[in-house]
């Protein structure tokens, strides 16, 4: 068609008439599509980001398969150098020097940290391991040190810092200039190569990419083949980058059902209500189909005028709602991945997809209505379109004609059945509205719970350390006596940790032995109870199900040639699958005369914790004080869940306003003899909202089962996905007022919808439809 | 419900199935029943009357002709609250349409008015019976007696065998019947009707003629427009007539059998 066609046809006049008498309809259409296209972007996003969230990283940084540690003392530069052309070796970046050093970052992140330190030049393209650097800059001089750190999470240090190396005599301080996060976690800082003299380096790093490394196997097989020109005992240890998939993965496990069930909801959602708004609008639109084709259109000139009409807020709408989206849903999904670090990006497929998409989703919902009015007579098209088909609910409406209720609200209970298409397209948006706002609400309540236990938010105030390598100033009971002694302190529990093997067991399990008032330190337990008198064990409900111990079952826990016996009284959430909790007997047992080097203390009602910890600093300046945090570990959860819900619910409330839009204008006629009948402008609001107020009560009661049943659903993959058992109260999160507001929330998204052209309805000149009808 | 300044007052408890309750009690017996005064209508830069001064008293049956747009429908309109003046004032049946707000006057058309309109404009999903019966039950009358009255207001026109038919199964006489039947249902004291035969063809026509005569003979008080000379001959008691907006003339009318 040529562009005088295009802009001076009789389509394009048509098309340009409607778009210009509809300005109501044209905007709402325009603002569900910007709505849905916001929605389905969020939603394919996290779709996205969700399918191999570990493998995008990883591509980005062009990661480490395997990360080599070699002994500098074995072999030649020339030696290293020649594995990287090894066969099947696809990359290779390195040798790097690489010490292991203490670094005292400060108080409030628990002082010491063990760190392994890289000497590297700033990566460049084309590298293994292209760390990420997102915040400052790449050490340029010696004295200058940039820490591991996943984007968003809190610093330990500001840039610009000077934090003091504290392994040995003599070391330098490092002032910390940036942040960088490698996603193969190949180091834990990284130096300049001429800084690594002063640090003393102990190994060298090389970094490999293979041509296989699907399996653990095939990267120790191939690290095998690249390192096999080396002389014997050079290769003193690697890691795997599966090993480290595993971990960073598990970090996301939780997350991952979840934010699958919310991309689900988000697209589910956007595609209904364009069907919904955009067919409701062409079929409402019948009349002037009919009047087109009394004049001479064709039926295909009559479909290019409804889907030109459509196309219009279609292309507006996506242009508007699509960056909208963009800018909503990556800091949204950085936040939900940024144990995996680097910059979520919303990628150009699901753009262009989405760009695409979204209008030629609005294309096909106005194609096959108009389609249909096409192929009608012309008087069949104006009498469908003057008002709903007749004959569509009559038992129903007669029923409620002859009901108590008032005259009013039978008649709004009857007009969801005269269109029973639009208003099925209603509920189904409603429906999902109130899936997403029980769904959403009760996970965010479950993984909040699950966290704050899992962490023990608010029990342990501060924990004190002393580094045994510096030598105790005291033992530990005297320590434990001291804190207890400060003020603020309502309790303390001592504790150490060993490495022990277990009657039974392969693998070494670690111990943590606790005294002292270990009841207050915030253990949430499964099943059973915590740690109460001599020869108890405590464990996490992930080693429950690892080694499928169960309560009651006495584990025979052996050390340097001692053994104890201990009965396993409760499983809790907190720790990981190879590890468990024993009373303080079982170390006098294992290990006797053994001391505390680790102290929790909770603190009492109303005391300042920062407080508490100068006063434990000031008591021993040694000591390793740090200050747990009150924050709530899943804040970013509960704003991700809250802006999910509330876009979805106002998505769904527009869907609501639409079919009342159109169901009021179609009723124009109806309306205006009720009105002139005696109908109250109240009458005609209730009338209106009792319409959209059903869907919404059936909304609410398909709804709540299915939120919850999804709730259900996701929480069981999380628990079976991490090896937990999550407590009763954390699963069971509904509670009853909870569920009735929940129940409402249907409604609420109706009468949200409903309101305002249902109080336009109630205001419209009654002379005006009753002449133009 | 308490009448409050913007709403009208309570009528008197309705007796008898056809008839108005009006004719019991009005605020003024002797005076009128409609009263416009020096009433403008203005659309856009419009006029669609000026000045119209017109009275009318309880029992009359008064016809309003003119060529279309001259004014006539938009006179009804006032007079049933379904419009408002641009100035002047519109009194029916004591209350003065200027002072009541929208609830106000719903109330009063449900109270005082009926209407027939040309093209019936009944509810297409109820039934005869329930079309009838609807404008009770917004006044809150419980359905059941709604439905007995509707049915008694059917049989007194001749169609009570019709109260399950739709609507769209009716004949247009049918119809008009049905929607005069809704019209008398809270039996108002004023009978407005636009073009009632107009949608009509010459025997249904006739048949609503007679029911307008029967109506206004038992005391019902009707204020019709129309074109058709014949309606207005065989119906009305006086004739007015209206061009561009104005009251061109006014006489009384002997009716023809």
């Amino acid at each position: 068609m040529s562009a005088v066609r295009i802009t001076k046809g009789p389509v394009w006049r048509a098309s340009r008439a409607a778009v210009k008498r509809r300005k109501v309809q044209t905007f709402v259409i325009g603002l569900v599509v910007a709505l849905s296209a916001m929605s389905a972007v969020l939603g394919l996003g996290l779709l996205q980001a969700s399918t191999g969230p570990f493998e995008q990283a990883f591509g980005q940084q062009n990661g480490a398969h395997a990360v080599a540690d070699l002994d500098a003392a074995k072999a030649t530069g020339q030696q290293l150098a020649a594995t990287a052309r090894a066969a099947g070796v696809t990359g290779a970046t390195g040798p790097f020097q690489a010490a292991q050093v203490s670094l005292n970052l400060g108080p409030e992140v628990g002082g010491l940290m063990q760190m392994t330190v890289v000497g590297r030049p700033r990566p460049r393209p084309g590298d293994v391991d292209r760390v990420q650097l997102w915040q400052g800059r790449w050490p340029s001089a010696p004295g200058e040190i940039v820490l591991d750190q996943p984007i968003g999470q809190t610093l330990p240090a500001p840039p610009g810092q000077t934090v003091a190396t504290v392994s040995g005599p003599g070391l330098p301080a490092l002032t910390v200039v940036g942040y960088a996060f490698s996603v193969s976690d190949t180091a834990d800082a990284w130096v300049v190569p001429s800084q690594m003299a002063a640090l003393h380096p102990d190994h060298l790093q090389m970094l490999y990419r293979f041509a296989k490394s699907g399996t653990d196997a095939e990267v120790k097989a191939e690290l095998t083949r690249a390192t096999a020109g080396l002389p014997a005992g050079t290769l003193v240890g690697y890691q795997s980058w599966r090993t480290t998939r595993a971990e960073m993965l598990a970090k996301l496990e939780s997350l991952l059902p979840m934010l699958i069930a919310f991309g689900v909801l988000a697209v589910s959602v956007a595609v209904l209500i364009v069907l919904n708004v955009v067919s409701g609008a062409v079929v409402s639109g019948y009349k002037d189909i009919g009047v087109y084709k009394t004049i001479g259109f064709t039926p295909r000139q009559v479909v290019r005028v409804y889907v030109a009409t459509m196309a219009v807020p279609a292309v507006v709408g996506t242009v508007i709602g699509l960056p909208i989206g963009v800018i909503v849903g990556e800091p949204l999904m950085n936040k939900a991945f940024n144990a995996l670090g680097g910059q979520r990006q919303i990628s150009p497929l699901v753009m262009v997809g989405c760009l695409i998409g979204v209008p030629l989703v609005v294309a096909l919902a106005a194609y096959i209505p108009a389609r249909r009015a096409a192929g009608m007579s012309a008087i069949a098209a104006i009498s469908a379109g003057s008002a709903p088909k007749r004959g569509r609910g009559l038992k129903v409406q007669r029923k409620l004609a002859g009901s108590r209720l008032p005259r009013s609200v039978s008649m709004g209970l009857g007009l969801p059945f005269a269109r029973p298409a639009r208003s099925a397209l209603t509920f189904a948006a409603v429906l999902l509205g109130v899936t997403t706002v029980v769904f959403a609400n009760g996970l965010a309540r479950t993984m909040t719970d699950t966290s704050a236990a899992s962490d023990r938010v608010g029990a342990v105030a501060v924990d004190v350390g002393y580094d045994t390598s510096q030598g105790a100033s005291a033992p530990g009971d005297a320590i434990g006596k001291a804190i207890r002694g400060v003020p603020g302190v309502d309790g303390v529990a001592s504790q150490t940790g060993d490495m022990v093997g277990v009657a039974g067991m392969t693998t070494e399990v670690n111990i943590q032995y606790y005294g002292g008032d270990s009841a207050l330190m915030g253990f949430t337990m499964v099943k059973g109870h915590w740690l109460a008198g001599p020869d108890q064990i405590v464990v996490p409900a992930r080693f429950l199900n690892r080694h499928h111990v169960s309560l009651g079952q006495v584990l025979i826990v052996e050390l340097n040639g001692r053994s104890a016996t201990a009965v396993v009284v409760g499983e809790t959430i907190t720790g990981g699958d190879s590890m468990f909790y024993a009373d303080w007997s079982t170390l006098q047992q294992l290990s006797p005369g053994r001391q505390a080097d680790r102290f929790e203390v909770h603190a009492a009602a109303g005391a300042d914790r920062q407080a508490l910890a100068a006063r434990l600093r000031a008591l021993a300046p040694g000591w390793n004080v740090g200050v747990h945090s009150t924050k709530d570990p899943n804040a970013e959860l509960k704003v991700f869940s809250a802006v999910i819900t509330i876009v979805l619910s106002l998505v769904a409330a527009l869907g609501v306003f639409n079919t009342v839009l159109l169901n009021t204008r179609e009723r124009r006629r109806d309306l205006g003899m009720l009105k002139s009948v005696g109908m109250t402008p109240r009458q005609v609001v209730a009338m209106v909202m009792t319409s959209m107020g059903l869907l919404g009560l059936l909304g609410g009661i398909v709804g709540l089962p299915l939120g919850y049943g999804l709730h259900a659903l996701i929480v069981s993959m999380i628990e079976r996905t991490q090896g937990l058992d999550l407590a009763p109260s954390m699963v069971h999160v509904y509670t009853l007022p909870l569920l009735a507001w929940m129940f409402l929330a249907g409604v609420g998204i109706a009468v949200l919808g409903a309101l305002v052209p249902a109080r336009s309805a109630a205001r419209f000149s009654i002379s005006e439809v009753l002449r133009s009808e | 419900m308490t009448a409050t300044a913007n709403e009208p007052t309570e009528p008197a408890e309705p007796t008898g199935a056809v008839g108005p309750a009006g004719t019991a009690e009005s605020s003024d017996p002797a005076g009128p029943i409609v009263r416009l005064d020096d009433v403008r209508k203005d659309f856009a830069d419009t006029a669609a009357l000026d000045g119209v001064t017109l009275h009318i008293r309880q029992g009359e049956a008064v016809a309003v002709m003119g060529p279309s747009g001259c004014g006539k429908s938009t006179l009804l309109n006032l007079v049933a609250g379904l419009d408002r003046p641009s100035s002047g004032q519109v009194v029916v049946h004591g209350e003065d349409l200027g002072g009541l707000n929208e609830t106000g006057l719903a109330l009063f058309r449900r109270r005082r008015i009926g209407m027939i309109f040309q093209f019936f404009n009944l509810i297409d999903d109820l039934p005869a019976l329930d079309n009838v019966a609807l404008a009770a039950q917004l006044s809150g009358v419980p359905a059941g007696q709604a439905r007995r009255r509707a049915l008694e207001l059917l049989g007194e026109l001749g169609i009570a065998d019709r109260k399950n038919i739709y609507p769209a199964q009716l004949s247009g006489g049918e119809r008009q019947r049905v929607a005069v039947a809704r019209a008398l249902m809270n039996r108002p004291a004023l009978l407005l009707a636009d073009e009632p035969t107009g949608a009509l063809d010459s025997r249904s026509g006739e048949q609503v003629m007679d029911l307008l005569i029967d109506l206004n003979q038992l005391g019902q008080t009707l204020l019709m427009v129309t074109h058709d000379p014949r309606l207005a001959a065989r119906c009305a008691s006086r004739l007015v007539e209206i061009a561009d907006g104005r009251i061109v003339a006014e006489r009384a009318l002997e009716r023809t059998a």
